[in-house]
């Protein structure tokens, strides 16, 4: 088990390591100039150009820069936005907020998607699972901002149970309806998962030598039926932690959420480069991290996983 | 807990006592349908049988024969579509055949057990063995809470499971096929039902494994006096174990009757066409010996010419020998080691082959015989030239195939061909039937497209099958069919040998047998030579000239097959032609 | 065993004979035409009404993409401020943008992008994510190990996320950019994909036979191992056009998509949210065309999916 975690872990290190170095070409090392950027298209005195370059480290080949990041990363020293702030302040604040709404988006996708997917796949074919199926063809075909509209447009403007801009250090209420409209998409393939799984678990032998002891029903559904069909459910659940958050960008702007979204995509507006690569790099850790957790939670749940 | 003991806790929740006389269980002009793609299919129509109490009674048929479907509808278990359109299940005089689900709970486990087929999928992978026991006592009311443990293991113990309570608290994966079988046979038994329903109960296990399961589920039912319903493909199993035979065809009872009546004078066309076909002790090599010895000459003939061609155009760098050798394939010290689990010398070694060494005369058929795990396949896959030999030396003709350049391996492939097991798997499911013989030709650039459709046409009539199926897909094909192809798409090359790995195990007996005298049939014509993998030893006795025992990757023993099945030197052999079913039996017809 | 007398009920009993016809054994049943397992799959969509539905829909959105003109007369870049967030009236049937373009025409011109940066990137993720795939999964070994690091990698580095970051770094954006761009960070997912066929593909009983007929390895591959594998790549290709339209429409959404100079339907719903609560239906109408065209292609790959895998079919 030890060695299996060290294992996983060296061999996040050539994917935290081109990650990060993906994310840094494509910010400092394509065309366009930063500094230029940040001041829009007001002329720049050279000798400011030039302190602001150096501070940035801009002056640097790129690999010296891209390690000069790495250890900033592993001292917690992200530099500065260019309004001065420290990226990690930036990030204490933001992060809170952004897990807080990927909490609500879990709870409801997880809920939701399984109990309408055992009900969808326990009468396969059925009325209700047919309608199930739709709904959630529908939520995965209409964009997301297109759902936060609306959802906005009822929920704010029409019956007004939320306030259409939520601002800072929101509270769990005020994140229900945004969680939601962000969990949405998740919903609908938790619910085809679950679905799927539950069909294919209610056919399998083992549920028939289970119903052939004698068992209830009840009991052959929630012992055998459900617990073999979380699995899969349950890592969907685990490597769309990682996305989420990714995901909130969208969300988080339509509510006016001041998460690591809508932070992260002033700061690509603004290009700067700082602040992005810093929280980009932060994503790739906790995907790669939670992943590595998906993984061990998967050999808990299922005894069959043995850490090869 | 004695026999009589273990009956009590049920008493109590049976009906009234049926009659004296009355059969346990009776089942009545049984009809079952499945509805599919709109259309209602009869899988079985009309069938009636009865069981006494403690009685065994086996129904026997292929695939498709509705055996499996007559026993789940007694039990309530018609799986997706199913349901029963007419006709009775009495049990104890009661009918059951349209009984509630709330009814079905209540008779399932108490009443009426159930061993299932398969042991790798019938354990739910996520519990372990014991919880999985103590579910079915407390699914019935017995030994609720602590004692459930103790209980749970001793009843693994009895199926014949070792070391039973650490063995209980481990999961599924962690048994073997046969452990898992036990287990499943623990369950089935768990709550002292009066009918257990044991289908195909041992037919994914070795045969050794197999008669030990079967030695100690009968002796276990007849000491508890449960009866049993026996589903089983295999005629010889079943009269060896059941005192009561039911044969069922296409849905329909054909025949039923005391075993042995049956095994020696069956009466339907088609009972006496299965118990022809029936491979077993009693049955012989498939020809006289007079046509063999023919059949031996013409090939070392042809080989001779053959080998002069071949030294002629594309081995001629090879050193040259004097004439054909009789042995057309020569394994020396065969060895294969596989790195299993990590990499590089670090990682964890297993000796599939070791040291195995035999010979392969030309125009003759040699069986290696061996059951999982013996290493049988992997020799194939060497000789074949389709894996690494890790040590020793295969050779072909006289010459080592391990040291063979591209060319030469392309011709050795013209010469020797495969045929495989799975009849599902061995064709390419997108390629027509006519594709599929047509490449080996295609491949070795063999004719233009005219006589390359000419010579499909004449394979194909070679194993019985009809021009026009060249057009259809593996899809529409059964099984015996797809063999059929197979074995066309082997023959396309003229090969002077044929592996067959398995080439028969995953066929009904009939189609096996049909198979199997193809096969024969076809040895004698082109004069191959057979190398057949397989563990079913009377498949053996009906193709075989030489027979190579092989267990743990060793040889046991090799030998004329007459002298292993008359006098075998070692107690491996003798282990596994013991354990063929229904070998003591003397077969009719 | 012992008994040896009959018991009641278990009396010698043979079948009459003509209730069993007995059919020679095996013969090939020569009453139904030939088909392929591609010809069975089509005969399973064929009954299927969603497989028309989407079938019908997607052709009507790529006509519509291909000679918009067909449909309307009406400029979609012409701007009458009088008309702005205007009404529907005759000849304007959806009414008119803050600008006073007509909606009908913009919800038209704007298949177009929509449609070729799918197409686009579908073309170059499947290929692209193919043959990685085809490779790490039938060469394995230090092939696979390498590929599949290299795809985590690209994987870690979330979709819309990555593309963000990397379009506000490029010079010009236009459809193929945007498509180049989706598709570098999309690929992986196709390649895991087939990968995992490749894999199960490959330790088929056919494959042994072909390469014991003397084929070598890379005609294996491309003969046996890639035609059988390519089934759950299709359905993921014609799913992911439909994500990928709409990623689209979200990059435009977010203002660093498709230029304002492309009429797109992700850029005309940015544009419209200002005006939501005075005229929900300039919001309304690119949303529906784009809701419905991602529709078609999900729809279309899930009815595929249970056309390939009968696993999966509902019975």
């Amino acid at each position: 088990m030890g060695i299996y975690i060290g294992r996983r872990l060296l061999q996040m290190i050539p994917v935290f390591i081109g990650a990060t170095l993906l994310i840094y070409a494509m910010v400092f090392l394509l065309p366009g100039d930063p500094i230029a950027a940040l001041f829009g298209d007001k002329p720049v005195s050279p000798g400011v150009a030039a302190q602001l370059r150096a501070q940035y480290h801009l002056d640097q080949p790129f690999l010296v820069q891209y390690l000069l990041f790495l250890k900033g990363v592993f001292t917690l020293d992200l530099g500065n936005t260019f309004s001065g702030q420290p990226v990690i302040d930036v990030m204490a604040r933001a992060f809170p907020v952004t897990i807080r709404l990927t909490v609500v988006a879990i709870i409801v996708e997880a809920v939701l998607g399984i109990v309408v997917g055992l009900l969808a796949g326990l009468r396969r074919g059925g009325w209700f699972d047919s309608l199930s199926l739709f709904v959630s063809l529908l939520v995965i075909a209409v964009p997301i901002f297109v759902i936060g509209f609306v959802a906005r447009y009822v929920f704010a403007e029409k019956l007004r149970w939320i306030k259409a801009s939520v601002g800072p250090d929101p509270t769990w209420s005020q994140l229900l309806i945004p969680g939601i409209v962000l969990g949405s998409v998740s919903f609908a393939y938790v619910l085809r998962l679950t679905r799927n799984s539950v069909a294919e678990n209610l056919t399998a032998d083992h549920v028939r030598t289970a119903t052939a002891k004698g068992l209830k029903p009840g009991r052959v559904l929630t012992v055998h039926v459900l617990r073999n069909s979380l699995i899969p459910v349950v890592t969907f659940l685990g490597t769309d932690v990682g996305g989420l958050m990714a995901g909130a960008v969208v969300t988080e702007g339509i509510f006016n959420i001041p998460g690591v979204g809508g932070t992260l995509y002033q700061a690509i507006i603004r290009t700067e480069g700082a602040t992005v690569v810093a929280f980009v790099t932060v994503l790739v850790i906790i995907y790669l991290v939670v992943n590595l957790l998906v993984d061990l939670l998967y050999a808990v749940l299922d005894p069959r996983i043995r850490y090869v | 807990m004695s026999p009589r003991d273990a009956n009590q806790p049920n008493l109590s929740k049976r009906p009234d006592p049926a009659p004296a006389g009355t059969p346990l269980l009776q089942v009545e002009d049984l009809h079952v349908d499945f509805r599919s793609n709109g259309r209602d299919v009869h899988a079985v129509r009309g069938a009636s049988l009865t069981v006494h109490a403690g009685q065994t009674v086996a129904i026997v048929g292929e695939s498709g024969s509705g055996k499996s479907t007559t026993a789940q509808a007694v039990i309530g278990l018609l799986p997706g579509t199913g349901r029963v359109t007419s006709g009775k299940v009495l049990l104890d005089g009661r009918d059951i055949a349209h009984a509630s689900r709330r009814e079905f709970v209540a008779l399932r486990g108490s009443s009426i057990g159930m061993v299932p087929q398969d042991p790798m999928s019938n354990l739910n992978p996520v519990w372990t063995v014991g919880f999985q026991v103590r579910e079915a006592l407390r699914a019935n009311g017995l030994d609720k809470g602590v004692n459930a443990k103790a209980r749970a293991a001793e009843l693994l113990k009895e199926a014949g499971l070792g070391d039973a309570e650490r063995r209980a608290k481990q999961f599924p994966h962690e048994f073997s096929g046969g452990m898992r079988q036990r287990a499943l046979i623990a369950i089935g038994l768990a709550s002292r039902p009066r009918l257990l329903i044991a289908d195909e109960p041992t037919s994914a296990l070795d045969v050794t494994v197999q008669r030990q399961i079967l030695d100690h589920l009968q002796s276990l039912t007849a000491s508890l006096g449960t009866a049993v319903l026996l589903i089983t493909h295999d005629l010889g199993l079943a009269a060896e174990r059941a005192e009561h035979l039911v044969v069922m065809y296409k849905g329909q009872v054909v025949e039923s009757g005391p075993a042995l009546e049956i095994l020696q004078r069956p009466q339907h066309p088609y009972t006496q066409r299965l118990v022809a076909a029936a491979p077993s002790l009693a049955s012989r090599r498939l020809e006289s010996s007079v046509v063999r010895a023919n059949v031996v000459r013409q090939a070392e003939h042809a080989a001779v010419e053959a080998h002069e061609v071949a030294v002629a155009e594309s081995l001629a760098d090879l050193p040259e020998t004097e004439e054909a050798t009789p042995e057309v394939i020569r394994v020396e010290n065969l060895t294969k080691v596989f790195t299993i689990r990590g990499s590089g010398a670090r990682g964890e070694k297993l000796r599939a082959v070791d040291d195995v060494s035999f010979a392969v005369r030309r125009g003759t058929t040699t069986a290696i015989v061996g059951e999982s795990g013996s290493g049988k396949s992997t020799v194939a896959q060497m000789v074949l030239n389709l894996i690494p030999v890790t040590e020793g030396r295969v050779l072909f003709d006289g010459v080592d195939i391990t040291t063979l350049d591209k060319r030469q391996a392309f011709d050795f492939r013209r010469r020797v061909q495969p045929i495989f097991q799975n009849p599902y798997a061995s064709l390419d499911p997108t390629y027509s039937i006519f594709r599929v013989v047509e490449e080996p030709l295609r491949v070795h650039g063999i004719g233009d497209s005219t006589s390359r459709e000419a010579r499909v046409r004449d394979l194909l009539d070679k194993v019985a099958l009809p021009a026009s199926s060249m057009r259809r897909f593996p899809n529409e094909l059964s099984g015996g069919q797809r063999q059929r192809v197979a074995i066309a798409r082997a023959l396309a090359l003229h090969p002077e040998v044929v592996v067959c790995d398995e080439a028969v195990s995953a066929l009904d007996v009939l189609v096996q047998g049909q198979i199997l005298t193809l096969l024969n049939d076809l040895q004698a014509e082109l004069g191959l030579t057979y190398l057949f993998i397989t563990h079913d030893l009377a498949v053996v006795r009906q193709i075989a000239d030489d027979v190579v025992v092989m267990q743990n990757g060793k040889v046991v023993e090799a030998a004329p097959t007459d002298r292993v099945f008359e006098a075998p030197q070692q107690d491996y052999t003798r282990a596994l032609l013991e354990a063929i079913p229904g070998g003591s039996i003397e077969l009719g017809a | 065993m012992s008994d040896t007398s009959v018991r009641p009920g278990q009396e010698h009993f043979v079948a009459p004979l003509e209730e069993t016809p007995l059919r020679a054994v095996d013969a090939v049943d020569d009453s139904a035409p030939p088909s392929s397992q591609w010809g069975e799959a089509w005969r399973q969509l064929r009954r299927r009404p969603l497989f028309w539905v989407s079938v019908v829909l997607i052709l009507l959105v790529v006509v519509v993409a291909a000679v918009p003109s067909l449909f309307t007369s009406t400029n979609p870049r012409f701007q009458t401020l009088a008309d702005s967030l205007g009404d529907p009236r005759d000849g304007h049937p959806f009414g008119f943008t803050r600008l006073g373009e007509d909606v009908y025409a913009r919800t038209i011109y704007g298949a177009r992008a929509s449609v070729v940066v799918g197409l686009l990137s579908t073309v170059l993720v499947t290929v692209v994510g193919g043959v990685v795939g085809a490779i790490a999964g039938y060469y394995g070994g230090i092939w696979d190990a390498l590929l599949s690091r290299i795809s985590d990698i690209f994987f870690a580095v979330p979709l819309v996320l990555g593309a963000i970051v990397l379009i506000t770094s490029l010079q010009s954006r236009s459809t193929l950019t945007v498509s180049l761009v989706l598709s570098l960070f999309a690929w992986p997912q196709t390649a895991r994909i087939m990968r995992g066929s490749v894999l199960q593909t490959r330790s088929a009983e056919f494959v042994t036979a072909a390469r014991a007929l003397g084929l070598s390895r890379l005609q294996v591959l491309v003969r046996h191992v890639v035609p059988n594998a390519l089934g759950p790549v299709i359905v993921i290709a014609t799913i992911s056009l439909g994500t990928f339209i709409a990623a689209e429409a979200t990059l435009s959404y977010l203002g660093v998509g498709l230029p304002s100079s492309i009429v797109s339907w992700g850029g005309d719903i940015s544009a419209a949210q200002t005006s939501l609560r005075s005229a929900p239906q300039v919001l309304f109408w690119p949303a529906a065309a784009l809701s419905v065209t991602v529709l078609s292609f999900i729809m279309l790959g899930d009815v595929v999916r249970d056309a390939l895998d009968p696993k999966a079919r509902t019975r």
